[in-house]
């Protein structure tokens, strides 16, 4: 990983809002879901970016935004010098050899009516990038790294374990050799088991290949473990990032040192020494706007500031940004 | 000794499909000590939920059947009961809270009409009388404005707050008995935290037994006394907590614990894996059930199926290897 270099994928004040609709007949925006409210952030070359957040804060909203499935309301997202969201019709077409994507759902993210060469084929077909000789080497060839066997081509996904599926959708995301891939909780879906076979994969193919991975999953563990820097979103926004070692060593805002606390861990004696921070309250939804900051609602450290003013994502130490008025003065 | 206050003895439940037999639990035995929080933690499809399902009359029949076993209760079996006596026993001694409290609360009754009617139809309350219990029940899990939120209904909750009235209302009848069959896995984890905080503190108060069902062994590192894993229905090892972390002697646990990322790992290192797919309760390999995952499997293990055997105080394991020695049991 080269910081030095300039950011492959840059994230500037990204905004994907949502209208609320109400009416039979005539439909009139009664509102706005905030699902990604503000989002920034650069991603280097060959290092893995964590996104962690409880469930519904925006990841998989700010993936799509990205890959220009959801069409952000506002701000930049380039990919080297291209701006992504000014693109249309065949120029974005092609960002799909740079910037790919697995899902969380290896069920439904497989057409069941395809067989399995077919669908890791689709992308290189849809590039007519081979014919179909060459095309079918690839696709052998692509089964291989991902650790299935090249003769599982002609069956279809019905027949396969949901971890193999997993490995399915990683060999088609693989196909056209991107820079870029987007995880969206690629091993939530899983069984226990089958868990470390995937993110032992997914490492050894960025060894190999060496791409850049935004990696999404609400399980810090997860997180932590395969991420160079970790993004710690809530409500639509960042609100700490920082290498994973220091979020995890030195975490700044309340709303982390929570969600750190909150994670259990599999070792009994640590267990019963450590000290739970335990919220209060729910989530509030993104529909609604409240002056200040978002987290104030359930802030264990809430000064009278947080109520009136909203807090800014700004770097506190090298590399280490955090969003609260308990770190930034005021 | 305490006498356990549910004892399973060599449950078995069935379910036959047009595939074959599925043998979900596979003769396994069990004691619950009166106050204490046991943990049953094994993969999706391992028999947890089919085993508790199953002493409680919950099992569809048919395709299911309770092939043998029992499930003593303050003296009493409760497999093979009369399906009314059961129903007296169930949501009022043993209680159950389940993953998705969507599936247990009726979406077009409110709260409180759901509340009051085990607390009228078990304990004889007036609806007066059960209708304030409700409202201290609800107070009690942390329900803000009970009065007010009673006359609402279940999805005018989060979540989590749904969760919290299965709690309240598993509670209602102060049983002796919860089973609480993956109370968080549908939750976020701070909401997770609270709900694990309040079963703590819910259990120091009224003394009711837990059964703790979950896939997270993080979650029952913290919750319980005692701990079985399960594989393809058989107990495959039982300890009390603290042993079956730091020692755990059945390849299948000491691999699961091997394999999950710590929040606190110090270094970087690559996870553990685990080799091949998830058991077919089906088609059973010969010999143990692990086998074809096991990294340590030889001879008697393709050949026959261990015991579950008393291996030292308070441990049994279900293996022909002693995996700290490298070689046979
Ligand atoms: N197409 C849409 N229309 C309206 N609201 C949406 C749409 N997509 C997402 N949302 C809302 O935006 C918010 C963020 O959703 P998103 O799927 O990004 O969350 P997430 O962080 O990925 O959550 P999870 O962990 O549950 O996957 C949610 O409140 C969601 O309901
Ligand atoms: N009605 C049914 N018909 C056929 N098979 C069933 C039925 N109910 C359960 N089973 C099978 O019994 C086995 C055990 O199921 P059970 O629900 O106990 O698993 P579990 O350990 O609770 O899993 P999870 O963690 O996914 O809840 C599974 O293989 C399941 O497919
Ligand atoms: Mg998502
Ligand atoms: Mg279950």
């Amino acid at each position: 990983m080269n910081k030095n270099n300039s950011p492959l994928l840059s994230l500037k004040d990204v905004k994907v809002h949502f209208p609320i609709q109400a009416g039979l007949l005539i439909k009139k925006n009664i509102g706005y879901i905030r699902a990604v409210n503000g989002v920034s952030f650069d991603l280097f070359k060959g290092e893995t970016l964590g996104l962690v957040g409880e469930s519904g804060c925006g990841k998989s909203t700010t993936a799509k935004a990205i890959l220009q499935l959801n069409r952000p309301t506002s701000g930049s997202i380039k990919l080297e010098d291209t701006e992504l969201t000014k693109l249309r019709g065949e120029p974005l077409r092609q960002i799909y050899k740079r910037l790919q994507v697995i899902y969380q759902d290896p069920y439904a993210s497989l057409n069941p009516r395809m067989t399995v060469g077919q669908i890791v084929g689709e992308p290189i077909m849809c590039f007519k990038l081979l014919d179909s000789r060459a095309r079918r080497g690839r696709v052998e060839e692509l089964l291989e790294i991902v650790g299935l066997d090249p003769r599982f081509l002609n069956r279809y996904p019905h027949e396969f374990s949901g971890g193999q599926r997993q490995r399915i959708g990683i060999a088609r995301a693989l196909a056209l050799d991107p820079e870029i891939v987007i995880c969206d909780e690629p091993v939530s879906a899983l069984d226990v088991s089958i868990r470390a076979q995937i993110i032992n994969l997914l490492e050894e193919l960025q060894e190999k290949f060496g791409f850049s991975y935004i990696f999404i999953a609400h399980d810090l563990s997860v997180v932590k473990h395969i991420s160079n820097r970790v993004a710690v979103m809530y409500l639509g926004k960042i609100v700490e990032l920082a290498p994973a070692e220091t979020i995890y060593d030195t975490p700044l805002h309340p709303y982390t040192r929570a969600l750190l606390s909150a994670i259990p861990i599999p070792d009994p004696a640590v267990e019963s020494k450590r000290k739970r921070i335990i919220l209060k309250g729910d989530v509030p939804g993104p529909d609604k706007v409240y002056p200040g900051c978002d987290f104030a609602s359930r802030c264990p450290k809430k000064m009278d500031v947080c109520d009136r003013e909203t807090p800014q994502l700004s770097e506190v130490a090298p590399g280490h940004f955090a969003s609260c008025f308990l770190c930034n003065g005021k | 000794m305490t006498e356990p206050i549910l004892s399973i003895k060599n449950l078995q439940t069935q379910f036959h499909t047009t595939d074959g037999v599925v043998r979900a639990v596979d003769g396994i035995s069990f004691d619950l000590d009166p106050g204490t929080t046991l943990g049953i933690v094994g993969e999706s499809g391992c028999g947890k939920s089919v085993t508790h399902m199953s002493f409680l009359g919950l099992i569809p029949q048919p395709p299911g059947k309770i092939a043998g076993g029992e499930a003593m209760f303050k003296g009493r079996n409760l497999i093979g009961m009369a399906k009314s006596e059961l129903r007296k026993i169930r949501g009022n001694e043993i209680a159950v809270i389940f993953q998705d409290p969507m599936t247990s609360l009726n979406p077009f009754l409110k709260i409180s009409r759901q509340m009051t009617e085990g607390l009228e139809i078990h304990k004889g309350f007036s609806h007066k009388d059960a209708l304030a219990k409700a409202v201290a029940l609800l107070d009690s899990v942390g329900i803000p404005s009970p009065d007010k939120r009673i006359n609402d209904y279940p999805h005018q909750f989060s979540g989590g707050m749904r969760q919290r009235v299965m709690i309240a209302m598993a509670l209602s009848c102060s049983p002796s008995i919860l089973i609480a069959d993956e109370p968080t896995t549908a939750l976020d984890v701070t909401i997770q935290a609270q709900i694990l905080d309040l079963l703590k503190k819910l259990q120091s108060e009224t003394g009711a037994a837990i059964m703790l069902i979950t896939h997270d062994l993080g979650v029952v590192a913290g919750m319980t006394e005692k701990i079985i894993v399960m594989y393809a229905g058989k107990i495959v090892e039982k300890a009390d907590t603290s042993s079956l972390f730091s020692r755990p002697l059945h390849p299948y646990t000491f691999a699961l614990l091997k394999s999950l990322p710590r929040l606190d790992a110090r270094e970087k290192e690559k996870l553990y894996s685990i080799a091949g797919l998830p058991p077919d309760l089906i088609h059973n390999p010969k010999g143990c059930k692990f086998n074809p995952r096991c990294a340590f499997a030889t001879g008697k293990c393709f050949e026959e199926e261990p015991e579950l055997v008393e291996v030292g105080p308070g441990r049994r394991v279900a293996c022909w290897i002693d995996i700290e020695k490298g070689g046979a049991r």
